[in-house]
């Protein structure tokens, strides 16, 4: 329903082009950003399990 | 009964009520300007959908910064960016989009600082999260209506101030820096799986809240009431996980809310059950990733937070109108947290 709001209102497409380019540019870099801290976190377990095993 | 008021008898249990408020007074302030932006307009959807990919998002990397700089004043920080952003919509300042964007990130800060103070003070325990959560609710209800009507927004400013008594205190409870002490997942599945996995039932969970039929809710008074069972739902899940164990009620509530979500349509006392049913898992999933990441709470918070973003952005473009349609998907959506929870919460716990 929203999307053909967005399609048949040109002044409205308008209004919100900046700021949702902004939020798509956002996202990306957001995700990217937390993708990087995960795999950082998980290999940092995964040493310290490996630390753990070999102390076993 | 005795399991569960010991559950109020927890060590820094005050953490959870202190930011219980902070939430509560947040949620107001951010959904007063929504309000009064959005009002009945139908075009100006987008408005949410910034707000939320702001507030939701942020709060990864946001949390992650936090996790590594435990000095850093997160929530006053918050609180700073969330008055200027509302002083700045109220005397009509800037732009709507940039005041939007203040109080949206200055919400996301004080949501990791609550999240990193009661994670970190509640000693493996869940009442702390879950009662930090469920402010968020009576909050939402709260601003929603408070901001279509003609409240002066400097009263809503003061509201907005008390909280510094608040977080100050709560800050102080934020000592023990070291790993937490969360462990409710089976060891047998990698870290990365079960990161993906709880983000999963926290999208589904997300895009199914949105899709609850209830036909019922058509007065301020029902929707008061809809709320304020989502905000005892959500701190109920904590502190029932905590008094009978993680497992039973992430699984229980997820069955058990299915019936009465789907009869209870025109029902309101029925429905009303079922929404208390289907909030409960709230803090199961975030004990699920503290569980993984065990160093940064603050990454595990925002993650699900972004969990929740994936799964409301459906409801931004499109709807299942067809009750039947809805109710299946509502019953295969909810199966598939049930395998999950099963699967990956470890027996006992």
């Amino acid at each position: 329903m929203n999307v053909i709001k967005f399609v048949f209102y040109p002044q409205f497409i308008k209004s919100v082009i900046v700021p949702f380019i902004f939020l798509l540019i956002f996202l990306l870099i957001v995700f990217i950003m937390v993708y990087s801290f995960v795999k950082i976190e998980l290999s940092r377990i995964e040493e310290e399990r490996g630390v753990e095993y070999e102390e076993k | 009964m005795r399991k569960i008021l010991n559950v109020f008898k927890e060590e820094n249990i005050v953490t959870g009520y202190l930011y219980f408020y902070i939430h509560f007074v947040v949620e107001v302030i951010c959904f007063f300007v929504l309000a009064r932006l959005v009002g009945d307009s139908p075009l100006l959807w987008f408005m949410p959908l910034f707000y939320d990919a702001l507030a939701f998002c942020s709060q990864g990397v946001i949390g992650y910064v936090s996790d590594r700089f435990p000095n850093l004043k997160v929530g006053i920080i918050g609180l700073v960016l969330l008055i200027v952003g509302f002083l700045l919509f109220g005397f009509n300042l800037v732009s709507s989009y940039i005041s939007v964007m203040l109080v949206g990130l200055g919400n996301a800060f004080i949501h990791v600082d609550g999240a990193e103070v009661t994670l970190h003070s509640s000693k493996g325990k869940l009442a702390h999260s879950a009662i930090f959560v469920s402010g968020g609710s009576f909050g939402v209800i709260t601003g929603k209506l408070i901001g279509s009507s003609s409240i002066s927004f400097i009263l809503i400013t003061l509201l907005g101030l008390s909280t510094i008594p608040f977080i100050l205190l709560a800050d102080t409870y934020r000592e023990d820096r070291s790993c937490l002490e969360f462990n409710c997942v089976k060891k047998d599945y990698k870290g990365s799986i079960v990161i993906i996995l709880a983000m999963i039932i926290v999208a589904v969970r997300s895009y199914m809240g949105y899709g609850i039929p209830t036909s019922w809710n058509k007065t301020v008074y029902q929707a008061i009431i809809l709320y304020v069972f989502m905000g005892l739902g959500k701190a109920l899940g904590g502190i029932l996980a905590d008094a009978y164990g993680i497992k039973k009620v992430a699984i229980l509530s997820s069955l058990l809310a299915l019936p009465f979500l789907l009869i209870g349509d025109n029902i309101m006392v029925v429905s009303l059950i079922g929404v208390l049913f289907f909030s409960m898992t709230m803090a199961i999933t975030l004990s699920m990733l503290v569980s993984v990441l065990k160093h940064s709470p603050g990454l595990a918070f925002g993650l699900t937070t972004i969990g929740l973003f994936l799964g409301s952005v459906p409801v931004f473009f499109f709807r299942i109108s067809n009750f039947f349609v809805n109710g299946a998907v509502i019953v295969i959506l909810s199966m598939i947290c049930v395998v999950i929870f099963k699967k990956i919460l470890k027996d006992g716990v």
